[in-house]
């Protein structure tokens, strides 16, 4: 099985390190892990790696997690596959990501959830 | 964002900020919440308070407040690291307690008002003093923790 290369888009520097430790715990091999601090920051980052899966919040400064899900759309990216990580668990916010995420994650994140969550995404590639 | 959209019950329905808190601290920091006894001795050392406002169905901000030292343990079960890992002063600790209060809201705000979107601004983190606005919510691994929320109307 390939290794998949992660995203991690948060503003907070320790949800960015607890969801990098919950995908290094997951199981599933793992090759790189880049992390950003806004939507903007993860387009340069998405332009200049191959990545896979692509984990972020929705409330960040510069460019949210919403407008980077809209613009990779724009772009007509396949990939990388897209995990939303939030707070806001709200059907109103998982209606509106509906169809720009595969997945929809609360915080609190647990790490369970995202091992299930790349295993099946590895299982997906490999098939 | 006008009253017109403020549920009716959410200035009286105080137990789901206790929700949010319970599963916050159980779900990501394996912390148990307990009530805060009426005879408790305001600690000592420094404290944080983390904002954040939010705008949506309605308007307003919650923040929390704890003492540094909590702040620093908190960070370190969040991070699977030893307390002794990371210095109290570290700023991952600032940042922790931003993200806890970020959490609190979110949650609150998905219990509140599920059909409701809501944009949270980034936290802000600054020391602070015992909050005049009475009893700590709730005690996190037997260390107070406040929170205020206010709402415009």
């Amino acid at each position: 099985m390939k290794p998949l290369n992660i995203l991690i888009v948060d503003d907070s520097a320790t949800m960015r390190r607890f969801v990098r430790r919950a995908v290094q715990l997951s199981d599933v091999p793992v090759g790189e892990v880049h992390e950003a601090a806004n939507g903007r920051e993860a387009l340069a980052v998405i332009d200049a790696h191959e990545v896979d899966a692509l984990f972020t919040d929705i409330n960040m400064p510069v460019m949210s997690g919403a407008e980077l899900l809209r613009e990779l759309e724009r772009q007509g990216r396949q990939t990388p596959a897209r995990i939303v990580v939030s707070t806001d668990g709200s059907d109103a916010r998982r209606k509106e990501m509906q169809g720009l995420a595969r997945w929809y994650v609360n915080k609190p994140v647990r790490p369970e959830v995202v091992r299930d969550v790349l295993s099946e995404l590895a299982n997906a590639l490999a098939e | 964002m006008s009253s017109a959209n403020l549920p009716t019950h959410l200035q009286s329905d105080r137990a789901a900020l206790d929700r949010a808190l319970t599963l916050v601290a159980e779900e990501s920091f394996f912390a148990m919440v307990d009530p805060a006894p009426d005879d408790l001795a305001l600690p000592g050392g420094h404290l944080l308070k983390a904002r954040v406002t939010f705008e949506g169905g309605f308007t307003g901000a919650l923040s929390c407040t704890m003492p540094r030292a909590l702040a620093h343990e908190l960070t370190a079960a969040f991070s699977g690291a030893s307390p002794d890992e990371i210095a109290v002063a570290d700023p991952a600790v600032d940042d922790l307690a931003g993200e806890f209060t970020n959490m609190v809201c979110g949650r609150w705000l998905t219990d509140v008002a599920p059909q409701h979107l809501f944009s949270l601004t980034h936290p802000s983190v600054e020391p602070a003093v015992v909050p005049g606005n009475g009893a700590p919510r709730g005690m996190l691994n037997g260390q107070p923790v406040w929170i205020e929320l206010t709402l415009e109307c």
